[in-house]
């Protein structure tokens, strides 16, 4: 009697800690986020130039052309738009509410508590676009999004933040070569492929749906976390995920992922032939085929505060082409940082609390 | 003893023990492990005083203090250089201690886990 009666207790605190936090993360914080037009903008691994401005030494070099002038300009200025599809096509993932409930809690949300296991998911999320879509890949919708909420999109996915990063990041490549990306001669092979990416990418997203079923989704991460010693409801740091992304990738029984494999580094170091014995995994089971590998690294940036000579090493990392993105943040939210203009690193934000989407329906939602 | 050992000795003090051990064993290096401050997770040090080798590797190092602490190989353990950066672990400690060490001759790591987010 007394058992079920802590638990009624424990269930209408955990109700009402749910309800806090979902009216907490529900604000949407009308920041806009500016660029500067005068230096080159990051986003995992490509380089982008706002750059409008005539008078500009960059621009001046490109006058010699003389007719071509006003070709190059406009190919400059259309960057932004470019910039825009990529960074929307990038999957954002955040606190959801009115989830199937997880097992062995009351919960039914991750508002207050999922952060670093969300900006987890979304760095999965880009080492297997990276690997069946390609880094050149972008959402044919990604403007209409753009164009119908373009107001909160600005204000939720990407803001800024100067220079002030905190101590844990993880950062990440993926080292193999992908040469799923070809270019199509013919217009029929064209859709073929866009049909194909469109199929994986739908794919992509449902294995990170939450409900206890998808591969990636919280359910399961928060399954394999137990075996670190952490519940529902505890605060995840970025080493913690990166097992546990690692036994997701291990455990995954959907086919697609069977080429796929992730390799957390210890103690700051990564072993190459560690890293080649997982990408040769296969051989043991007789396939000539080699896995792509997900390094990940976890790493502390200093102690009370980050270490600012790290600067520029996080910049190296952010534009390498087959950077999938950072992790970590400053003291108690984490962020997935995916890019940087000077000093400042471009983020996405999981503290936004969003209804659950079904991904067991055909045609789910996308957004 | 929460308080950091340079705060508990004077620097005199931690000057003239230097001294001390540097000429009965020339080729050890003086070094204080402390815990983060702010630590949680990782469990203190009973004995933060050491006398390393200076030939060892501060990855083998590490070792000796992750198994001193009793910890599992997937548990995220941090050593910090005078509070602030990541040594690369493949340098000796002699070459650690060349570049970093402090007034009072000894060399002071820290070490911590991760931050933890929600």
């Amino acid at each position: 009697m007394e058992a079920t009666g802590t638990d009624e207790v424990e269930k209408i605190k955990s109700k009402f800690m749910s309800a806090w936090h979902n009216m907490k993360y529900s604000w949407v914080l009308k920041t806009k986020t500016y660029f500067s037009r005068n230096s080159p903008v990051f986003l995992l691994g490509k380089c982008y130039h706002f750059k409008t401005d005539g008078m500009s030494a960059a621009l001046d070099s490109f006058r010699s052309y003389g007719s071509n002038f006003d070709k190059i300009n406009t190919e400059i200025s259309g960057n932004v738009e470019e910039f825009r599809k990529d960074f929307i096509s990038r999957i954002w993932l955040t606190y959801r509410e009115e989830f199937p409930q997880i097992k062995g809690s009351a919960l039914t949300t991750d508002c207050g508590w999922g952060c670093t296991l969300r900006t987890g998911q979304m760095l999965l999320a880009q080492g297997l676009m990276l690997h069946f879509l390609g880094r050149a890949w972008v959402w044919p919708d990604a403007l209409d999004i753009d164009n119908s909420d373009s107001e909160s999109w600005t204000a939720n996915t990407v803001k800024k933040l100067t220079a002030s990063f905190e101590a844990s990041l993880t950062a990440e490549r993926e080292p193999k070569i992908l040469s799923n990306h070809h270019r199509p001669t013919f217009k029929r092979n064209r859709d073929a492929n866009e049909m194909r990416n469109e199929v994986y990418h739908r794919k992509i997203i449902s294995w990170f749906g939450d409900s206890p079923l998808a591969a990636f989704g919280l359910h399961q991460l928060i399954e394999y976390g137990k075996k670190s010693g952490k519940t529902a409801g505890d605060w995840y740091g970025p080493a913690v995920v990166a097992h546990i992304l690692r036994k997701a990738v291990e455990e995954a029984g959907d086919p697609e992922l069977q080429g796929v494999t992730v390799y957390v580094a210890q103690d700051c170091t990564v072993y190459s032939s560690d890293v080649i014995d997982r990408q040769c995994s296969f051989l043991d089971s007789g396939k000539a085929d080699t896995k792509a590998v997900i390094i990940l690294v976890p790493v502390r940036l200093g102690g009370e505060r980050t270490n600012m000579d790290y600067l520029e090493f996080v910049k190296g990392i952010l534009s390498l082409e087959y950077c999938v993105g950072i992790i970590g943040g400053k003291p108690k939210q984490s962020y997935y940082f995916a890019g940087f203009q000077d000093d400042s690193l471009i983020y996405m934000d999981p503290h936004y609390c969003q209804s659950f989407v079904d991904v067991s329906i055909k045609d789910f939602p996308l957004e | 003893s929460s308080r950091p050992f340079k705060q508990r000795k004077s620097l005199a003090t931690r000057m003239h023990e230097v001294t001390e051990i540097r000429l009965k064993y020339p080729n050890k290096i003086p070094v204080v492990v402390e815990r983060y401050q702010k630590e949680k997770t990782l469990p203190p040090l009973n004995r933060i005083k050491f006398l390393v080798s200076q030939d060892l590797a501060l990855a083998q190092f590490a070792v000796i203090l992750r198994t001193r602490l009793g910890l599992a190989s997937s548990q995220t353990f941090y050593l910090l250089v005078n509070n602030k950066g990541l040594p690369n672990m493949a340098i000796t400690m002699q070459e650690l201690y060349r570049d970093n060490r402090d007034e009072d001759g000894f060399l002071y790591l820290t070490y911590a886990s991760q931050e933890m987010f929600g």
